[in-house]
C-alpha cells in the first residue's frame, strides 16, 4: 500500500486515521503487535483502550502508533519510531529540530536521550529522542485533551519517559 | 515523501466514528486492562472502606475483601489462560522458574500494592530501595540485553526462568507469553516491596525463585487472616501490629530467604540438555564459617547471615515507621554492583557501594614470599625475614589472596559477567613499571594474561558463552573464583634490570569491575563511558637492592602463622602437596597449640593418599582438641580406610551431633551406614542431606538404591531421574578443551599451578646458573 508520508498531522487527519484504525480493529491488525510495547501497556499510559497502527517508512523506519480515541477531537496517542543508524556519532542532535521546547538530556534511557516537547497545533505532546547502540528512537506521547488532568504537560512527560524506557529496554 | 510498507489499516475510509469507537471498545486488551487496574491503590482502599462500611463484623470485612480479591483473580486468570503459552504444561504456569503462588493461578498485577503506596509511611525504605538493585532488577540494560536474547532466540516463555526473580509480578500476571495483555508498568519497580513482603513460605532451597507467593496483604484481621490488597493508612496506623503480622515473617531474616533467588540452576526445560548449576551464593554461605554448619572450614567465625552484611542497620535519614531506635535495616542491599547506580546516576548508592567494597576486611592480599631464580630457598614470610636482592635477578613473587570475610565466593554468582582480577606491578624508584600484569588496555578491556577470579563457561562449539546466554552452557573451561574462607596463590615472575640501583616497589591489588568490558560493549556498543573499577584490597612492599631487614607488620597484615596457613591452603588447591605440608609445618612451629594446623597437614596427606602419616596429624589435633569436629571428620575417613567401621561411625555421629547441618558429615555417615547394610539409617542420613542440599548427587544416587530396596519404587525412580540429570556429563570437558586450544593466551589459567610472567623465553640465557 502506498501512502503519502506526513510527519505532522492535522487534527482532522488524526481523526480520520483514528477512525480507520478503529474500524480495522476486527481485521488483520488484531494479529499484529508493536514489537516494543504491548497494547495493555499503551492502554495504561493513555488511560483507555487503544488501537494500533503499524507502519514502515523510509530509512527503514518502523513506527507504532497507539491511539486512544475519545471523540473525533479528543484523543491521545503514543507514537514510537525506531530507525537503524549507520553512524552513531551525534545521532540524536539532528532530530532535536523536531522539538518545540529546549531539549533536556535524560539519564538512563538508552545510550543517550533527550526530552522535549512536541506540540502540533492544539495537540500537546512530549517526546524522547534517544539511541540504543545503533538504533535511533523517538517516542512521542501527545493529547488533544488540554483539560484532561491525566494529560497535563508533566504527566505527558512522565508517560513519554516511561514508554521510552520500555522501548529502550526492548531494544537493548 | 512516499513510503511503502505494512500498514494495518484495512477497513475502508468510510468507516465512521461510531464503528471506530465500537471497535476500540472490543479491542483486545481494553477490558482486560481495566481488570488489571481493579484493586489498584485508590480503588482498593476504597473497596476496603466500602466493605467495612457494610458491617462492623471483622469476619465479614475480611471475607468481603477476600471474596473480591478471589473474584478479581478468577476473572483475570481466566482471561490470561485464553492466550497463555502453556509450553511447559497447563499446571506448570511459571516453569522454567521454580516460583509458586498460593492458589496456583495467575495474579492480577493490581493485587500488588505499589512501592509508592508503601512509601507513604516508609520513606527511608523507599528512598534506599529506589536506588538498589532489587528495584532495578528488571529494567537495567544489563539485564534486558541478556534476557532479550533469550526471548528472541528461544521464546518469551523461557524468560520465566529469569524473571521469576527479576520481575516476579510480570510472571505471576501471566505477562511472559506472546501477545501479552499485561500492562508492564511494573517493569520499572522490579522487585517491589510487595513481592518480598508477600512471600509466605519457602518451597525448598533449590533457588530459581523457590518461594511461595501469597496474595499481597498489608493487614491481617483480628484472627490473623490476611486481608488482600491495600487498606487506608489510618487503618494501618491504628493496628500497626496487625500490619507487621501481614508484611513480616521470621524467615525473611534467614539466608534461606535470600537463597530462594540467590541460587540458580539451568534446568533441562531451559537448556534442552541437563541440570547445570548456575550459581549459588546460598550454598557458598552454607559452606562458609559464617553459617556454623560446616565443620570443615579452615577458620571459624561468628554466625552471620546475608542480611547481617547486606542489610546493616544504619541511622534512618528519612521518616520511616519501620525504623527502630532511629536505625533502619538497609534496603540498599549494598554489594558489588556499581554499574547500575553508575548508569542511573544514583550517586549515593554508587558511593556507598564503593565504600562497602573497600571496607577493608573482606579480602587479605599478602605478598607472602619471594624466590630468586637459581636459589631454592624461599624468602618467607616476606617482611619477617632478612634477605638480599641483586640487580638482574629473576624473581618469583608469591601473592596470596585470602577470601577472609566474604560469606560467599569472590566473584559470586554471575562470574561470566563480573570481573575481579589481580593487578600486579613492579616499579622502580621513579615509578616506572618494570613489570605490570592485570592492566586495562586503551579499549578498556583487561590484559588477557591477568589473573582473573572469574570463570569461562563454554558452549557445544567450545566457544565462550558471551552475553550471558546461559542456556547454551555445556561446560566451564575454568573457574578461578575463591571460595569463602579459602586462599588462592598467584605467582608472578619478573626480572630486575641489570642497572637498577634504587629500591623497587611491588604492589598487588584486587580490582573489581561490574561488568566485563566486552559485556558492556555488547550492551551499549563500543561508545560507552568507562565503568568504575574499584580496588577492593591491596598490599605494597618495598624491596631494596642489597640487604633487606625485617619490617614491622602493616595494620591489615595477618600474623605470620596465618600467612603460612594461607600459603598452605593456596598450595593445597594447586595440588602442590609437599609445599602445602611444608607451609602447614611452619604454622605448627609458630602455633604448636593450634589443632587445625595439624589437621591441615593431615587433610593434605589424605588428598595425597598418604594415609599412614595422615593419622599422626589427626592424632595430634585430637590430643589438643579431643572433640574437634573437623579432626573427627578426617579421622573417620581414616578409620573407614583402616576398616574400623564402628570408630568411623562413632566419629561421624559426633560430628553430626555438633553440626547437624553438615552436608559432608551427613553424606559420609550415610555412606558408612550403607556400607554396613544399615539401610534405614543410611536412608535417614541421605534424607537429611537432601534437606541441607537438595541437589546432592550422592543423596540422589544412594536414595534411588535404598528406596528401591525398601519397595518404594516411585521415590526410587524420582531419585534416579534426578541423579541422571544432575550428574556430571563426562563429555563436557571436550568443549572446555576446545575452548582452551583456541585461546592459548588464557589457557594457563585452567592449570592449577601457573606462573604470570614476561620472562619465559630468555631467562635461561641470562641468569647465571639459572635453573629451569
Amino acid at each position: 500500500m502506498q501512502r503519502v508520508f506526513v510527519t505532522k498531522k492535522t487534527w482532522l487527519q488524526w481523526a480520520v486515521a483514528a477512525c480507520l484504525v478503529g474500524a480495522s480493529a476486527s481485521g488483520k491488525a488484531q494479529d499484529e503487535h508493536c514489537a516494543w510495547l504491548n497494547d495493555a501497556t499503551a492502554s495504561g499510559v493513555l488511560n483507555g483502550s487503544v488501537t494500533l497502527d503499524l507502519e514502515t517508512a523510509p530509512q527503514d523506519q518502523s513506527i507504532c502508533t497507539f491511539t486512544n480515541l475519545k471523540t473525533a477531537k479528543d484523543y491521545s496517542t503514543i507514537r514510537i519510531m525506531v530507525q537503524p543508524l549507520k553512524d552513531t556519532t551525534n545521532a540524536v542532535t539532528p532530530h532535536e529540530s523536531q522539538c518545540t521546547s529546549h531539549p533536556v538530556a535524560l539519564k538512563a534511557i538508552g545510550n543517550e536521550a533527550v526530552s522535549c516537547s512536541a506540540d502540533v497545533g492544539y495537540s500537546r505532546g512530549e517526546q524522547v529522542i534517544g539511541r540504543v547502540r545503533d538504533r535511533l528512537f523517538i517516542v512521542t506521547v501527545s493529547s488533544t485533551m488540554a483539560q484532561d488532568p491525566q494529560m497535563t504537560r508533566q504527566l505527558l512527560k512522565d508517560k513519554a519517559h516511561m514508554v521510552a524506557e520500555q522501548l529502550a529496554g526492548a531494544l537493548f | 515523501m512516499k513510503y511503502a510498507g505494512k500498514h494495518w489499516i484495512l477497513a475502508a475510509a468510510t468507516a465512521g466514528l461510531v464503528a471506530s469507537l465500537l471497535a476500540a471498545a472490543i479491542f483486545s486488551g481494553s477490558a482486560f486492562g481495566q481488570d488489571q487496574a481493579k484493586g489498584q491503590s485508590k480503588d482498593q482502599a476504597a473497596d476496603y472502606h466500602s466493605a467495612k462500611g457494610q458491617t462492623s463484623d471483622q469476619d465479614t470485612d475480611y471475607q468481603a475483601a477476600k471474596d473480591k480479591s478471589d473474584n478479581d483473580r478468577k476473572q483475570y486468570a481466566a482471561k490470561v489462560r485464553q492466550s497463555y503459552n502453556f509450553r511447559f504444561g497447563k499446571d506448570n504456569l511459571f516453569i522454567p522458574g521454580t516460583m509458586k503462588v498460593e492458589g496456583d493461578d495467575f495474579v492480577q498485577p493490581g493485587a500488588f500494592p505499589t512501592a509508592s503506596y508503601c512509601a507513604h509511611c516508609h520513606q527511608e525504605a523507599y528512598s534506599q530501595w529506589r536506588q538498589a538493585l532489587h528495584s532495578n532488577a528488571f529494567r537495567t540494560p544489563f539485564y534486558r540485553a541478556s534476557v532479550n536474547i533469550l526471548i528472541n532466540t528461544k521464546g518469551i516463555e523461557f524468560a520465566r526462568h529469569c524473571d521469576s526473580c527479576h520481575n516476579p509480578i510480570a510472571v505471576m500476571a501471566g505477562g511472559l507469553t506472546e501477545d501479552s495483555k499485561v500492562d508492564r508498568k511494573m517493569d520499572q519497580d522490579g522487585l517491589t516491596c510487595a513481592t518480598c513482603h508477600s512471600i509466605q513460605k519457602l518451597q525448598s532451597i533449590k533457588g530459581n525463585g523457590g518461594f511461595v507467593m501469597g496474595i499481597p496483604s498489608v493487614m491481617v484481621d483480628e484472627k490473623g487472616n490476611r486481608i488482600p490488597g491495600e487498606v487506608p493508612y489510618d487503618e494501618i496506623m491504628r493496628n500497626t501490629d496487625r500490619h507487621s503480622q501481614a508484611v513480616m515473617q521470621d524467615f525473611y531474616r534467614t539466608p534461606e530467604f535470600c537463597g530462594s533467588c540467590h541460587k540458580a540452576n539451568l534446568p533441562a526445560p531451559l537448556n534442552d540438555y541437563k541440570f547445570i548449576r548456575a550459581f549459588t551464593a546460598y550454598d557458598e554461605w552454607q559452606n562458609s564459617k559464617f553459617s556454623k554448619r560446616n565443620p570443615l572450614t579452615f577458620y571459624s567465625g561468628d554466625f552471620t547471615t546475608c542480611q547481617n552484611c547486606h542489610m546493616k542497620r544504619a541511622a534512618s535519614v528519612l521518616p520511616d515507621y519501620g525504623a527502630k531506635k532511629g536505625t533502619f535495616a538497609s534496603h540498599r542491599w549494598l554489594a558489588g554492583n556499581t554499574a547500575v547506580p553508575f548508569y542511573y546516576g544514583f550517586d549515593e548508592q554508587l558511593e556507598k557501594t564503593i565504600t562497602f567494597l573497600r571496607a577493608g576486611n573482606f579480602l587479605n592480599v599478602d605478598i607472602v614470599a619471594l624466590k630468586k631464580m637459581g636459589d631454592d630457598k624461599m624468602i618467607a614470610p616476606l617482611g619477617s625475614v632478612p634477605f638480599s636482592l641483586e640487580p638482574n635477578s629473576v624473581v618469583e613473587a608469591f601473592v596470596v589472596v585470602q577470601n577472609k570475610n566474604i560469606g560467599h565466593s569472590l566473584i559470586p554468582e554471575v562470574r561470566d559477567l563480573y570481573e575481579a582480577w589481580m593487578e600486579f606491578t613492579v616499579q622502580d624508584s621513579s615509578g616506572k613499571d618494570l613489570y605490570h600484569s592485570g592492566f586495562l588496555k586503551p579499549d578498556g578491556s583487561l590484559d588477557e594474561r591477568a589473573h582473573s577470579f572469574t570463570n569461562r563457561p563454554v558452549n557445544l562449539q567450545g566457544e565462550f558463552v558471551d552475553n550471558h546466554k546461559v542456556w547454551t552452557i555445556h561446560s566451564v573451561a575454568y573457574d578461578n573464583s575463591i571460595q569463602a574462607g579459602r586462599s588462592t596463590l598467584v605467582r608472578y615472575q619478573f626480572r630486575l634490570p641489570a642497572d637498577i640501583k634504587g629500591p623497587v616497589k611491588i604492589t598487588a591489588k584486587v580490582n573489581y569491575r561490574h561488568f566485563r568490558q566486552s559485556y558492556l560493549d555488547n550492551v551499549f556498543g563500543p561508545d560507552h563511558p568507562a565503568y568504575p573499577v574499584v580496588e577492593i584490597a591491596s598490599r605494597t612492599r618495598t624491596l631494596n637492592m642489597g640487604s633487606n631487614e625485617p619490617v614491622a607488620a602493616g595494620a591489615g597484615d595477618n600474623p605470620d602463622w596465618m600467612r603460612w596457613n594461607n600459603l598452605g591452603i593456596g598450595y593445597l588447591d594447586q595440588l602442590q602437596y609437599a609445599d602445602a605440608i611444608g607451609a602447614f609445618n611452619e604454622v605448627v612451629k609458630l602455633r604448636p597449640d593450634y589443632a587445625d594446623g595439624y589437621t591441615n597437614i593431615a587433610l593434605t596427606e589424605i588428598e595425597w593418599e598418604k594415609y599412614g602419616s595422615a593419622r599422626a596429624g589427626i592424632d595430634k589435633a585430637l590430643a589438643l582438641s579431643p572433640k574437634n569436629a573437623r579432626a573427627l571428620y578426617y579421622a573417620a575417613l581414616l578409620e573407614r580406610r583402616a576398616g574400623h567401621s564402628d570408630a568411623e561411625i562413632a566419629d561421624l555421629l559426633e560430628v553430626v551431633r555438633q553440626y547437624p547441618d553438615s552436608r559432608d558429615a551427613r553424606r559420609e555417615l550415610g555412606i558408612s551406614y550403607y556400607q554396613q547394610h544399615k539401610n534405614d539409617q543410611a536412608m535417614e542420613q541421605f534424607v537429611q542431606l537432601q534437606r541441607i542440599d537438595p541437589d546432592d548427587l550422592a543423596a540422589h544416587y544412594n536414595l534411588s538404591i535404598l528406596y528401591r530396596r525398601a519397595g518404594m519404587k516411585d521415590k526410587a525412580a524420582e531419585e534416579q531421574a534426578q541423579f541422571v540429570t544432575k550428574k556430571f556429563d563426562p563429555g563436557a570437558p571436550t568443549y572446555s578443551l576446545d575452548f582452551l586450544r583456541k585461546h592459548p593466551e588464557i589457557s594457563t589459567e585452567s592449570v592449577p599451578w601457573h606462573m604470570h610472567t614476561d620472562e619465559m623465553h630468555d631467562m635461561s640465557e641470562t641468569v647465571p646458573g639459572g635453573a629451569q
